[in-house]
């Protein structure tokens, strides 16, 4: 039996120590005793996490970077009020923030073409990484982000922020200490209205001034394609089958996610996929289904974890039920997806050097589950699924799908 | 970086469509295209542009075999389309695909050049090392870069030989890209079974490196690339003065495993400097190995509180139902250090058999350890917290019956009622009161009627106290049959009672209270008034139906005599979007007394009832006017105004 500590954190709890980057070490400037933070990526949901950073005693965010001016500017003018200084620095190049010494870590925020990309280059700096999701859009993409993370000690936490949020910790820990029986079936709610890819190729437009927006640093390791601002809307590049995994990824990065938490598959995956009308299916070597769909209750995010002893499902709203009853008792849990317990716990396993609960492993096998079940939906077709080699077996033509040519000059 | 600019035309694009449409019958998407030979031509036209070209580069990705390689190949050193042709050879299997990357890295420059040591590293080319390592040495930064993480995925001898040479001569900004592309060599290595030569990287990288970063990394391969070692260079890390290297020490014991390294990581523990031994103990507790027990038995009598503390802590997640008598007595202590340390590790603690000992030692203990092993049970959802709680009600310590009361409010369902209106009955305290009140409010919220005859039972035997508990626990479950006792309540000689059963009458959920709280709201008790038209007014927002609420607020406001309760009234009548509301707010724009009110709740009202349909958007606008007309309080007259401009 495993147990979700209802605290957030890692495998081992320890007392606050200052890393020597903060410290000063290495003829770097001392910090003041507050870990340095950089923020990449400031749209909506970058400057919500950010927030999040900046509401914490022991963090000061120095610089931000996005290839947006006004957002940048914007995310420097957040950071100058809370502070009550002007000392943030607003980058445009991500290389230019991560080369500035009196960076510990950096949240990156960009679009999900980026996420594995910055944070390669993020790791190979030195800089510990809170990364939001879905971590990639590729399999090659985050298994290399996992293997980084580990060869160079940088300590990683993915945006699944739910791992830190009590109501969907106590369903996994229902299914994990075994009170729901024999796991039969895991369900995770998928992204509502992005079921479709897009694969338009857009009509050339005059390329902004590089200041006002950075095209190529937006393109990134994706293909070079002509500007069209339209590309960079989240509505249109978030089922584009060049930046992003569609429905499948948007929420199953988190659902999907916890589904694997809670049949304790951090290190592995299914090993069959296939689909069935609009559900995407993936069966474990224990015989556990994990089911992709829709139509779960309880807001956003919502999961369902079946097993011969009983039922949980639970989702943002913060409502959660169980079969029987007695398994939830009178318990009550607040709703909303804040991410303020996550980033905490992710500066303490920074202070402490220990593992995070969303690391770059874990956060890669779920990750890696949603890109297989889009390899059935692209290819309309079963997969059976390797998990030790992270292959298809007898299916060469899905294998090419698990990774893609990085536009250089960036690397896996 | 690709500064061009091409010309992309919609003719381009319908090109396209008509030609994967004529290769498929369909809409083809490189998804599912499927007829490699009209790709290859396509690649092969002259008049082709990029569009058509890069589509039938993103085909060939996922369907191209050798026959597509020369088209490919072509395309390689185009500035253009160089990286299109890539993401269709990269993933190919073919050696013929490896063979042709190399040619043309032979013959390229620039961005290309960099590009193509990326596809040829991605593919573990063995045969590409020489090529690639000579660009360790190229002008461009990016592109040297670019070979050192290449050569580091391949980690042949040579590759791995190229990358340390060169260490002597490289330019300080390529040292971190030679250093990770031998950690990367290290680990792909250590993958392939190769322990020992995967070792003697990381052992070289760690030696010779001074990145902090890249020096954690070489020391996590040195642990996982040589597990016999791994102890002795554990211990060593800990034994040292770097701080973060004790802790990634730390976190490498949680993470590694095996009997016999455990047991050569415990026996190093009392040699360790206090820090070392703290650090390893909470790595001997992550890693959750029962060998490590005697030393973690041993290091809990450590004159150092730090190591004493984590020994502690380590000990449950180690030990077991043994250990909960070592523990429990610590959750006292007088050291809250050593007293939190005893309850996380009781909390971490994770076998059935443990709880078992924890239940039973809840009837044994001291009162104040009884107290937090129920709270520590009733966190695990031990089967054996339910009953253990039901059990200590009957404990002859406040301090015990408080904490099982608790827990209660956790587990507790009808099965258990009657004993917490029993321990209720005989509650003297305003703690254990509350404690009683708490769980039996938590169980009728849940069970609603199904508590109902134990509760009503409790009522009639209850003194004055207990029974406003209960009251309040009525209150939960709400609709007529819990009203009565209420009711009754309501008319009580005694007063206090009696104020309760008004207090949890004002806050009845369900709408049969309404005739009796307008009935109190007529009465001439300023306080009892108040209280029962604010109920009362809460009810009316909450009934079914428009009509219902309009009864409701039109009977409230027939009897608001004060200003306070009109513009409750009013107020009320915002949140009810409807002709009625707008109809009847508006015969108060008249009164300078209420008029702000009024027409704040019209606004409210009209901007929700104006979304409804074309007749009430005229309808909200007509009331909207009125308020424009009536008012001169500019705030309000800016609120309406841009509430009419929401309507358009």
């Amino acid at each position: 039996m495993r147990r979700v500590s209802l605290a957030a954190g890692g495998l081992v709890a320890a007392p606050a120590i200052i890393t020597t980057n903060a410290l000063g070490a290495e003829g770097q400037a001392a910090a003041s005793n507050r870990l340095g933070v950089g923020v990449i990526g400031t749209s909506g949901r970058g400057r919500q996490v950010m927030r999040a950073f900046l509401a914490q005693p022991d963090t000061q965010v120095v610089a931000v970077c996005d290839v947006y001016r006004e957002r940048r500017e914007a995310a420097k003018a957040d950071v100058d009020q809370k502070y009550g200084n002007q000392d943030c620095v607003a980058y445009r190049d991500f290389r230019d923030l991560l080369a500035r010494p009196d960076i510990d870590a950096v949240l990156i925020a960009t679009g999900d073409n980026w996420h594995s990309g910055v944070s390669l280059v993020a790791a190979r700096a030195g800089k510990d990484i809170y990364c939001e999701k879905p971590m990639s859009v590729t399999v090659a993409e985050s298994r290399a982000v996992s293997d980084t993370m580990k060869r160079l000690g940088i300590i990683f936490q993915c945006g699944t922020q739910r791992r830190s949020i009590g109501n969907f910790r106590y369903a996994v820990e229902l299914a994990q200490s075994g009170k729901l029986g024999e796991l039969k079936e895991l369900h995770a709610e998928q992204a509502p209205g992005m079921f479709t890819f897009n694969y338009e190729t857009l009509p050339e437009e005059p390329q902004p001034n590089i200041e006002e927006f950075d095209w190529n640093m937006w393109l990134g390791p994706a293909a070079w394609r002509p500007f069209n601002a339209k590309y960079a809307t989240r509505g249109f590049w978030s089922n584009h089958v060049d930046f992003s995994g569609a429905s499948i990824t948007e929420w199953g990065s988190h659902t999907a996610d916890l589904c694997q938490w809670a049949n304790s598959s951090d290190d592995t995956g299914p090993i069959e996929y296939w689909q069935e009308g609009d559900r995407f299916i993936g069966k474990y070597a224990n015989g556990a289904k994990l089911i992709l769909r829709n139509g779960l209750r309880f807001g956003s995010c919502p999961v369902r974890f079946e097993g011969t002893e009983g039922w949980v499902e639970t989702g943002d709203s913060g409502e959660i039920e169980t079969h029987p009853k007695s398994l939830l008792g009178n318990r009550g849990f607040e709703g909303g997806y804040p991410a303020e317990n996550h980033v905490r716990a992710f500066l303490d396993n920074v202070k402490t050097r220990t593992q995070t609960v969303s690391n770059a492993e874990t956060a890669h096998r779920s990750i890696s589950a949603c890109h297989v079940m889009n390899f059935c939906k692209r290819l309309g077709r079963p997969i059976k699924w390797d998990p030790a080699k992270e292959e298809c077996i007898g299916d060469p033509e899905a294998n090419r799908l698990r990774s893609r040519a990085y536009r250089e000059p960036w690397y896996l | 970086m690709k500064g061009y600019v091409i010309q992309t035309t919609l003719f381009a694009a319908a090109c396209l469509v008509a030609l994967l449409a004529a290769s498929t019958g369909a809409m083809a998407t490189e998804d599912t295209v499927n007829n490699e030979e009209e790709l290859i031509k396509t690649l092969q036209r002259a008049d082709a542009d990029w569009q058509v070209k890069q589509e039938a580069c993103r085909g060939l990705r996922r369907i191209g075999t050798e026959k597509s390689i020369p088209a490919l190949a072509a395309l390689l050193n185009d500035e253009k389309l160089g990286h299109l042709a890539r993401f269709a050879l990269e993933p190919m299997p073919y050696p013929e695909a490896g063979q042709t990357l190399r040619d043309a890295l032979a013959a390229s420059a620039g961005a290309q050049k960099t590009g193509l040591i990326i596809s040829l590293g991605y593919r573990r080319d063995a045969d590409a090392v020489e090529l690639i390592a000579s660009a360790l040495a190229d002008a461009d930064a990016a592109t040297a870069a670019a070979a050192a993480g290449a050569l580091g995925r391949i980690a042949t001898p040579a590759a791995i030989k190229s990358l340390t040479a060169f260490r002597t001569s490289a330019p300080e900004s390529l040292r971190p890209a030679l250093a990770e592309g031998l950690l990367a060599a290290g680990q792909y290595l250590m993958e392939q079974g190769e322990g020992a030569k995967a070792a003697a990287v990381f052992k070289d990288v760690l030696n010779s490196e001074s990145l902090e970063h890249a020096r954690r990394g070489a020391f996590w391969g040195l642990v996982h690339a040589d597990p016999k070692k791994a102890p002795a260079v554990l211990v060593k890390a800990l034994a040292g003065d770097d701080a973060v290297f004790r802790d990634v020490a730390a976190q490498l014991v949680a993470e590694t495993s095996g009997a016999k390294q455990t047991k050569r990581l415990a026996a190093a523990l009392p040699a360790l400097p206090v820090e070392g031994q703290a650090a390893l103990l909470r790595g001997l507790g992550a890693r959750k190995d029962a060998v490590a027990r005697p030393a973690i038995l041993t290091a809990m009598n450590s004159g150092e509180k730090a190591v004493k503390v984590e020994a502690i802590k380590a000990l449950g997640s180690v030990g077991g139902d043994l250990d909960v008598a070592t523990l429990a007595p610590l959750l006292v202590s007088a050291d809250a250090d050593l007293a939190a340390a005893s309850k996380e590790s009781l909390r971490n603690m994770e076998s059935a058999a443990a709880d078992t000992a924890i239940a039973a030692a809840v009837a044994s203990a001291e009162p104040a350890v009884s107290a937090q092993l129920l709270e520590i049970l009733t966190a695990h959802m031990a089967p054996e917290a339910a009953p253990t709680a039901l059990s200590s009600l009957g404990n002859s310590s406040e301090v015990v019956r408080v904490a099982a009361l608790r827990s209660l409010v956790v587990l507790g369902s009808p099965a258990e009622t009657p004993a917490i209106t029993t321990t209720l009955a005989k509650a003297t305290t305003p703690e254990e009161l509350s404690a009683a009140g708490d769980a039996l409010n938590a169980i009728a919220s849940m069970y609603k009627e199904e508590v109902l005859p134990a509760l009503l039972e409790a009522m009639g035997a209850a003194n004055p106290e207990s029974r406003k508990v209960l009251l309040r626990a009525l209150g939960q479950i709400a609709g007529p049959k819990a009203l009565e006792p209420v009711l009754a309540a309501a008319k009580d000689t005694d007063t206090a009672l009696r104020d309760e059963a008004l207090r949890v009458l004002a806050d009845w959920r369900t709408a049969d209270a309404a005739p009796h709280l307008m009935e109190l709201a007529k009465t001439d008790n300023a306080a009892l008034r108040d209280q029962a038209l604010r109920g009362y007014v809460r009810l009316a927002k909450e009934a079914g139906t428009v009509e219902a609420k309009v009864e409701m607020l039109n009977t409230a406001m027939g009897i608001a005599s004060s200003q306070q309760e009109k513009w409750l009234v009013l107020a009320a009548w915002g949140a009810v979007p409807s002709k009625q509301a707008l109809d009847t707010l508006r015969t108060f724009l008249g009164d300078p007394a209420v008029q702000n009110e009024a027409a704040s709740a019209i606004i409210a009202a009209a901007t929700e009832f104006g979304k409804q349909g074309a007749e009430q958007k005229t309808q909200a606008a007509e009331a909207l006017n009125g308020v424009l007309a009536g008012v001169q309080e500019p705030a309000i007259r800016d609120r309406a105004q841009r509430a009419l401009e929401g309507l358009k």
